[in-house]
């Protein structure tokens, strides 16, 4: 027998602290940090072939999403200071500086010989007329009209209302418009007139000119008392009265859908259907005043700003909150309206928030609310929206909550709720099955009744009257309570299942630990990240009233188009999945486990680890935009070639080649392929932005490479690159040689034989027969070694013991010898530094344990100075050689170890206090080897024993 | 008791090791696989060993990859870096990838076993020449002045110290300190190196470097 105990609470009059909500949008920054070259931003235009150009107080910058490139005075700019960029007509980038006008092709800085007189100019404008005039607005000369190789002055003295002009447009009567800081000038059939406030001009002091792209008789005006249109008989105006953000407008920009942005000194507002929407700091800008804005083909708004660098605006389809808007905990778990069309937002030890008329109230553990720990929501058709929680089930139901009491319902850890069409609920637990609640009793599902796991994480009823159950065991069908469980086996790509759903059409779908499954009748079919799911576990999969499924992993949100996805088309196909990242405007790129909810106004709610994202599909127009693929670099074994059709010599053959595209909306979400003629028989798919062919084979080859962006849309371009590697005409005999090398294993045959290779690159053949002798003969010779110490962990007789500790021992010390070999002819490790580390390397392992006192003289060398591969082996292994002797046979405790430079010869010096050992041994056959070394390196060496034995040793440090 | 694991895809080398590591007491080497891929599946399933020794040249992902990958995960395994070469560059990005220490491949097993235990006791190997590039490395990092991840002055004494060619007896002698301090203070060196690294793979990305 059941007691009913509920604890009521009229809640309406227990919720917490009002809080003004203010959200954020997605603007991302670059500024100095992202590698702008400055913050103050006067001027952004795209050029045509997608570069974005910023025109900063301190050098001029071209950007492709990814790099800028700089142009500063060294790079031949009249000023570093800019004002103003301009793409002309014929593709020209003209750039307006404190000191004049240039232009830029390819990126070249070049000066127009005729516009010498402007360099005592500041140019703030620049313009192209419908005729084919520039037109250079200045900042206290007037304007100047550059045409047909002439140059005409206009000036207060010709009629212009100012001498500073501001801006320059056109409209399509023909006429030119100068917007100045004394009033608004025409230039029409030759006549000069100006309108003023007394014209019905909001204020004199004009900004930007902009002619209204639908109607391009209309002008619209920026000034600095608000925005002004001019029909060509009257100026009506809109004011802060009217909800402009800031009176003071700076510039406007016409974005493709009709909406007009303005930049002004307190933000910025966007124009639409006669009525403002405003965005500033608060909103996510990174700045107050705004000096310029502009819209890119991508649909996205850059904004360029006083100290704040370019603030790009991806767009209104996301709107944020997390604590600093106002949430009492930044892990939202679940979203659900109530009754009253309230939208309620679980956090995990927030508790609840509720928002209505843009303000949060909260409901927390201290108004009554069993546990801060929610879980889930869930309005039911009773109208009561249900919670569960860590710590037990409530409801609110005509503004009272209602806890469930311990006898009531005993289960904790509620995960999901939902309404059977018989009436009733299922309840998901995490620790305790399912569980069907009738309002008085529940029933508990576990697997003892043939669950397949007791953590469940939600549940859908489908059409036919079965129970679908998402557990950590997999997916479970109930029907008459008997289970069937679908498993790996039956196509669930993980048994860790946390999310299901009943689709439109009555699919069942699923989310797991490894991507989102449907339901085929017989199998489940799998969509993971291996199809293109931006990450591998899928926390929530949602259908909103469009049919589109939301998908919410690890690392973003997917956008799934079912109908797209099994599209036979393949351009469409690589449509179907589009990934929305924290790059564009997403709070946070982790989901929460079925934290996704549509709400009355299709709008979309993704709960996340930082807090929760409102995403409006209809301002959502994807990224429409192909991005324009560009090789960056092309680099044959470490040297950059830029010619067309490069002829490589035959070791070039370690080709790298970087590519990258140009894309605003998401530049790190682009994936590219790219194919090596001959090499490549398909595509390779990457995100990286390099591709590298080590050892490429000699022949002609052709290096083709395409981009697509984060909504599938691929580039129309192909950017290639080709070159031809000349064939090695040594390869034959190079191939005997190394074979017969190998087989002796004689490294002694290219000491002496040398003279022999003289006419080959030596160095490179020598680095790959010891490379290949050190990998093949150094492996196996390891692995004796290793065997002989295995062998003595054993017990054995001594004599026996010993000879295996000989075995290991000769077999590293032939290791390291190759290892000295290998290291002294590498290329890479060729400066003074590399040589002095390692003879303290060694020093350090040979005559350390032998208690010397070793002092170092490499003060006065250059460690970065490169010295040649034949000085540096043979100056090494004398070196070695003197270390050896000094271990073997010296009876000192001091060694001084010295080198000195001057850039082309050197000197170096080992000095030991021993007083032994003079005599036979030392004149053998070391020394032999030591002065055969130096004559080698063209060097000499001397040997003396006073006061110690000392080497010094004479060279060049360059090869003649 | 250690657990220690290994990747190496020569197999001879990777018995022997695996083998007699085995034997010893107080150690114990229940996996030793060819590729990362094979040592990442046992991870997810398996209890996670206290060190592993990885080999840098790998079929499939190579080995400083991998280091990267495993220390994202379980950032409390130790990881050894086995090399053929005494190759500085390799040992220094391998360093950078999140290894503790490096040993050459012919290095004797008995050493090997002390490595390991030195490294449990909380030792790490540092050379002149990766000091020197210890050195380099943070000096390029100066201007970014993140002051967790540089090195502090006692810590810089110390790489001076190696670049100089001192011993670990000598440092410790010449700061008066002791030479477990003197490995302490490499291990944590090691490890703002990698903290560091992974600084500098995020700015780059940031940047859009990578």
């Amino acid at each position: 027998m059941l007691m009913k105990y509920y604890f009521i609470l009229i809640i309406l009059t227990l919720l917490g602290f009002d809080s003004l909500m203010a959200q954020t949008f997605p603007f991302r920054t670059y500024s100095i940090e992202q590698g702008l070259s400055e913050s103050v931003v006067h001027d952004i235009i795209q050029d045509s072939d997608g570069y974005m150009w910023m025109a900063t107080g301190f050098g001029l910058n071209k950007f492709d999403g990814l790099e800028f490139k700089y142009f500063y005075e060294e790079d031949g700019l009249l000023s570093s200071q800019t004002e103003t960029v301009f793409e002309a007509s014929d593709g020209k980038i003209w750039v307006g500086t404190l000191n004049g006008a240039q232009y830029i092709v390819d990126d070249s800085v070049y000066n127009d010989p005729n516009l010498e007189s402007l360099n005592v100019q500041t140019v703030i404008n620049i313009y192209e007329d419908s005729e084919g005039g520039m037109w250079f607005a200045t900042e206290s000369n007037g304007v100047w009209h550059y045409i047909n190789n002439r140059i005409e002055i206009y000036t207060t003295n010709n009629g212009l209302a100012g001498n500073q002009v501001r801006d320059i447009s056109e409209t399509a009567d023909g006429a030119i418009w100068f917007a100045t800081r004394d009033g608004l000038t025409q230039l029409k059939n030759g006549n000069f007139n100006s309108f003023y406030t007394q014209d019905g001009l909001p204020e004199n002091r004009i900004r930007d000119l902009e002619p209204d792209p639908r109607n391009e008789q209309i002008l619209w005006i920026a000034t600095r008392n608000g925005l002004s249109r001019f029909d060509g008989n009257t100026f009506t105006n809109y004011s802060t009265d009217d909800g402009l953000i800031n009176a003071r407008v700076r510039d406007l920009a016409w974005q493709e859908n009709g909406d007009l942005w303005l930049a002004t000194e307190g933000g910025v507002s966007r124009f639409r259907n006669g009525s403002f929407f405003n965005l500033s700091s608060e909103e996510g800008l990174n700045a107050e005043i705004v000096y310029t804005a502009i819209a890119d083909r991508e649909g996205n708004i850059w904004f360029g700003t006083f100290g704040g660098g370019a603030s790009l605006f991806l767009g209104s389809y996301f709107e944020n909150y997390d604590t600093d808007s106002g949430l009492s905990n930044n892990l939202v778990t679940s979203m659900a309206e109530d009754a009253s069309g309230t939208l309620w937002i679980a956090t995990y030890g927030g508790g609840l928030i509720s928002r209505k008329n843009g303000v949060f109230e909260y409901l927390y553990s201290q108004q009554g609310l069993l546990d801060n720990r929610v879980y889930t929501l869930f309005t039911d058709s009773k109208k009561r929206t249900w919670i569960g929680m860590r710590d037990g089930l409530s409801y609110m139901e005509n503004g009272n909550l209602i806890n469930l009491d311990e006898e009531t319902f005993p289960f904790r850890k509620v995960r999901g709720i939902t309404e059977s069409e018989k009436g009733g609920y299922w309840i998901s637990t995490y620790d305790d099955g399912l569980v069907r609640w009738d309002e008085n009793e529940y029933t508990q599902f576990t697997t003892e009744q043939g669950l397949p796991d007791n953590t469940v994480l939600a549940s859908v009823e489908s059409d036919d009257g079965s129970l679908w159950i998402a557990t950590y065991g997999g997916v479970a069908r109930m029907e008459d309570a008997s289970f069937e469980v679908y498993g790996v086996n039956e196509g669930v790509p993980n048994i860790g299942v946390m999310d299901i759903l009943k689709d439109a059409d009555g699919t069942i779908w699923i989310s797991t630990f490894n991507g989102v499954a449907w339901f085929d009748g017989v199998q489940f079919v799998d969509i993971t990240f291996e199809d293109g799911l931006p990450g591998r576990v899928g926390y929530f999969i949602e259908q909103d009233s469009n049919g589109i499924f939301w998908i919410g992993t690890n690392n973003g949100i997917a956008r799934l188009d079912i109908d797209k996805y099994y599209s036979s088309d393949p351009t469409v196909r690589d449509e179907a999945i589009q990934i929305l990242q924290s790059e564009q405007g997403l709070i946070a790129n982790e989901a929460n486990l079925g934290a996704v909810y549509e709400d009355s106004n299709q709008h979309l709610w993704f709960g996340t680890v930082d807090g929760v994202s409102k995403f409006y599909p209809e301002e959502y127009r994807g990224n429409q935009i192909p991005p324009r693929a560009k090789i960056t670099d092309f680099r044959a074994s470490g040297r950059s070639y830029t010619n067309v059709n490069a002829v490589l010599e035959y070791d070039r053959d370690f080709i790298q080649i970087d590519f990258s595209a140009i894309n605003f909306t998401a530049p790190n979400l682009v994936t590219y392929r790219y194919r090596m003629s001959n090499i490549d028989p398909e595509w390779q798919y990457t995100t990286e932005r390099t591709a590298r062919y080590p050892s490429l084979p000699s022949g002609s080859y052709k290096f083709e490479v395409q981009a697509q962006n984060s909504s599938g849309v691929w580039s129309y371009n192909t950017a290639n690159v080709q070159f031809t590697l000349k064939p090695p005409f040594w390869f034959t005999w190079w191939f005997l040689t190394l074979i017969i090398s190998a087989i002796a294993g004689i490294l002694y045959l290219f000491y002496r034989n040398n003279q022999y290779m003289k006419m080959v690159d030596i160095e490179r053949m020598r680095v790959r027969i010891a490379s290949d002798l050190h990998d093949d003969v150094g492996a196996s010779l390891t692995e004796v070694a290793l065997q002989s110490d295995f062998l003595q962990a054993s017990s054995m007789d001594s004599e026996f013991k010993q000879s295996l500790t000989q075995i290991g021992q000769q077999c590293r010390k032939i290791v390291t010898s190759l290892d000295d070999i290998v290291w002294s002819i590498d290329a890479r490790n060729d400066t003074l530094g590399d040589l002095t580390d390692r003879m303290q390397d060694y020093i350090l392992n040979v005559l350390e344990p032998l208690q010397f006192e070793v002092t170092y003289n490499f003060e006065e060398l250059k460690m970065e100075e490169r010295i040649p591969v034949p000085v540096k082996e043979n100056l090494y292994l004398i070196f070695k050689e003197a270390i050896n002797n000094i271990a073997k046979y010296s009876n000192g405790n001091k060694v001084d170890v010295g080198m000195q430079s001057n850039g082309t010869s050197f000197s170096f010096v080992i000095h030991d206090n021993g007083t032994s050992g003079k005599g036979a041994k030392k004149t053998g056959q070391g020394l032999r080897n030591m002065q055969m070394r130096a004559q080698r390196m063209n060097g000499s060496v001397e040997i003396t024993d006073q006061d110690g034995f000392r080497i010094e040793l004479k060279g060049k440090l360059t090869l003649n | 008791m250690a657990i220690v694991g290994i990747v190496e895809d020569n197999k001879k080398i990777r018995d022997l090791i695996q083998r007699y590591l085995d034997m010893q007491e107080g150690m114990q080497c229940p996996v030793a696989t060819d590729t990362v891929e094979e040592m990442l599946e046992f991870l997810e399933e398996h209890q996670h060993p206290d060190v592993l020794l990885m080999d840098i040249q790998l079929p499939g992902m190579s080995g400083i990859k991998g280091m990267e990958v495993i220390k994202s995960k379980y950032p409390d395994i130790d990881i050894i870096m086995l090399t053929v070469y005494h190759d500085s560059h390799k040992i220094f990005d391998s360093l950078k990838a999140g290894a503790s220490g490096y040993l050459l491949k012919h290095t004797s097993l008995p050493e090997i076993k002390e490595s390991i235990e030195n490294l449990l006791k909380g030792g790490a190997p540092m050379s002149p020449q990766i000091a020197r590039k210890v050195i380099t490395h943070f000096n390029d990092q100066a201007p970014k002045k993140n002051e967790n991840s540089m090195l502090t002055s006692r810590e810089q004494d110390i790489v001076n110290g190696l670049v100089d060619g001192l011993s670990y007896k000598m440092i410790a002698d010449r700061f008066d300190i002791s030479i477990d301090t003197v490995r302490a203070h490499i291990r944590n060196i090691y490890k703002k190196l990698h903290v560091n690294s992974k600084a500098e793979v995020i700015a780059k990305s940031l940047r859009g470097e990578i």
